[in-house]
């Protein structure tokens, strides 16, 4: 089983920034690189969607609940995958309460390369400061007892967004070479977002790229975004999260290559699979399914699926991706429960 | 964890979910947006065979609004109140009806209608038949006959239907094409009437259900990154 242990006490922000470092851990942490938010939460600390993704207030009382509330490691306000394509000008829907805020990728704003432009109030925007002045206030609550997670879309999701997802598809196929310049062009904003969380007091960056394994293949991954996410992890001085959805073990080789400390993967992946495929090149954080065992299993299904990841090798434990708002709050209690007992029973301390 | 509340940002630093979840025990269903009560969350909690209606949102007037759901809820289920208690009630069957008891506090939140008494009787959403389920006790308990009227030409076939509904929904037994019988052959009259118009259309229910299940999940498949 791993050596990798800590003989001690870590506080919540130790242990993440630990395993993100690959160093030794008193337990694994429990992270949260997406979103643990649900309506329940948002009742308890009157703070629903769509407002609570837009006023920095009511999404530092949200996010602060996966700590508080829930028994999470990290704190991650920002919960969706929008907020810099709405300070783009992209249509947004902003739904109620109960479902996520998305953009209408029907309506793009953007078809070539060319109209790619910097906003001048795009780090003002109020859709970015509210998560900018979120992770402030959440750093002057709570220091450095506990990790703050920001995150910033890397530049294949702001590519759906602000191209259409099926134009910019075709684009991959028809000007490979258009595509690249689209990819760098809007690698600005994930840069110019990331950084002004870092700023805020971020301690680490997600950065979810939905090279989904659901529409493009590993190869696409190596060819479009390796190099780009490579000139990211120069770029950001933090560790990043890497986060794509789907299955995704025929790029993992690809993203262990990339320096970013951690990827955050799906359950349509395997774990033991996911661990020989990254094979100790990136730290893998995952991969607890969403759709089916944290929304309308038991709590013991989820303590079956943590010890499947832990047992395997699986770094740090998390929701595969932001959670169904309508999860049981005992579910995800559930998982830092099930990863102590874990590291109680399987981890000898006495090695250190 | 400092054990306060910050009244700058009101952050809750003190865990109150745990406790709150050790009284009131397994959530069997939520419903996300009350639409008759400032868009709150109501929950329906089970410890042992206590039912707990509860919401974490402290507005004006919720405890209210959950005396209500609660009342509605015995109304719809074969479940009592308890006795002194505006959010609590008891279940009264031997066995628990999961998914008939999700159904109940599902309508006892979301509509506002009179809940009907009498003849267990409506009309069929696929013909012209008008069902009725009648209650009938046999040796071995209760069973319940399902008859129907109106011209249509194979009403037996509709008949052997809405049996098969009451057993996806009702986890009830087949005693013969036209009549079923709930575990234990219990008398839930309340069950019984609430479940009939799930039964008479299973697949109507289920593209409901998942649509339902969809809401407020972030896939491939909601985002739009999918070819699915």
């Amino acid at each position: 089983m791993p050596s990798n242990h800590y003989n001690g006490t870590l506080t919540a922000k130790e242990r993440t920034m630990r395993a993100l470092a690959g160093e030794p851990v008193d337990r694994p942490p429990v992270t949260n690189p997406t979103n643990v938010a649900t309506v329940e939460l948002m009742d308890l600390v009157d703070a629903p969607f769509p407002d609570a993704n837009r006023d920095p207030e009511m999404n530092a009382r949200l996010a602060a609940t996966g700590y508080t509330q829930l028994g999470f490691d990290a704190i991650m306000p920002y919960f969706t995958i929008i907020q810099e394509s709405s300070a783009l000008g992209c249509d947004m829907q902003w739904e109620g309460k109960d479902n996520w805020p998305t953009v209408r990728m029907t309506n793009p704003i953007w078809q070539t390369a060319e109209d790619v432009k910097m906003p001048d109030d795009f780090i003002s925007h109020r859709d970015n400061q509210a998560i900018v002045e979120s992770i402030r206030i959440l750093k002057q609550e709570f220091g450095n007892e506990v990790a703050i997670i920001g995150k910033t879309m890397g530049p294949w999701t702001l590519a759906y967004h602000v191209f259409g997802v099926e134009p910019f598809l075709l684009a991959t196929v028809d000007d490979p070479d258009g595509v690249m310049d689209m990819l760098h062009r809007l690698k600005q904003f994930t840069i110019a977002f990331g950084e002004a969380q870092i700023e805020a007091g971020a301690d680490a960056l997600t950065l979810p790229d939905h090279a989904t394994g659901d529409l493009v293949s590993g190869e696409y991954y190596r060819r479009f975004l390796l190099d780009l996410h490579q000139e990211l992890v120069d770029e950001l001085p933090v560790p990043l999260i890497l986060h794509i959805c789907g299955a995704t073990t025929d790029r993992m080789p690809y993203v262990s290559q990339t320096g970013m400390a951690a990827f955050h993967f799906d359950s349509k992946n395997a774990p033991g699979e996911a661990m020989a495929a990254v094979d100790d090149g990136i730290q893998l954080v995952g991969n607890i399914n969403n759709p089916v065992t944290l929304y309308s299993k038991e709590p013991e299904d989820v303590r079956a699926e943590v010890f499947n990841a832990l047992d395997a090798g699986v770094q740090m434990i998390a929701p595969e991706c932001a959670i169904p708002l309508k999860t049981k709050l005992q579910n995800l209690l559930e998982i830092p429960r099930a990863v102590e007992d874990w590291a109680a029973e399987h981890w000898d301390y006495s090695e250190n | 964890m400092s054990d306060t509340t910050s009244y700058a940002t009101g952050i809750i630093k003190r865990d109150v979910i745990s406790a709150r979840l050790a009284e009131l025990g397994r959530c069997l269903e939520l419903v996300a947006v009350d639409p008759h009560f400032k868009q709150v969350t109501v929950g329906l909690y089970l410890n042992g065979k206590t039912l707990t209606i509860a919401t974490f949102s402290t507005v004006d007037g919720a405890d209210e609004r959950i005396e209500t759901i609660r009342d509605r809820l015995c109304q719809l289920a074969d479940v009592e109140p308890v006795a002194g208690s505006g959010h609590q009630a008891t279940v009264v069957s031997n066995e628990l009806y999961d998914r008939a008891l999700r159904f109940a506090f599902t309508e006892a939140v979301e509509k506002n209608n009179p809940i009907p008494t009498g003849a267990i009787s409506l009309k069929d959403t696929k013909s012209v038949l008008v069902f009725t389920v009648e209650p009938q006790e046999s040796d071995d308990g209760w069973l319940y006959v399902v008859s129907a009227t109106g011209d249509y030409a194979r009403p037996e076939m509709r008949i052997r239907a809405v049996v098969g509904g009451y057993m996806r929904y009702g986890e009830c037994e087949r005693v013969d094409w036209d009549r079923f019988r709930f575990r234990n052959g219990e008398r839930l009259d309340r069950f019984a009437r609430l479940l009939l118009p799930y039964a008479r259309n299973v697949s109507a229910v289920e593209d409901l259900l998942s649509a339902a299940d969809m809401s407020g999940q972030m896939t491939t498949q909601t985002l739009g990154f999918s070819q699915n």
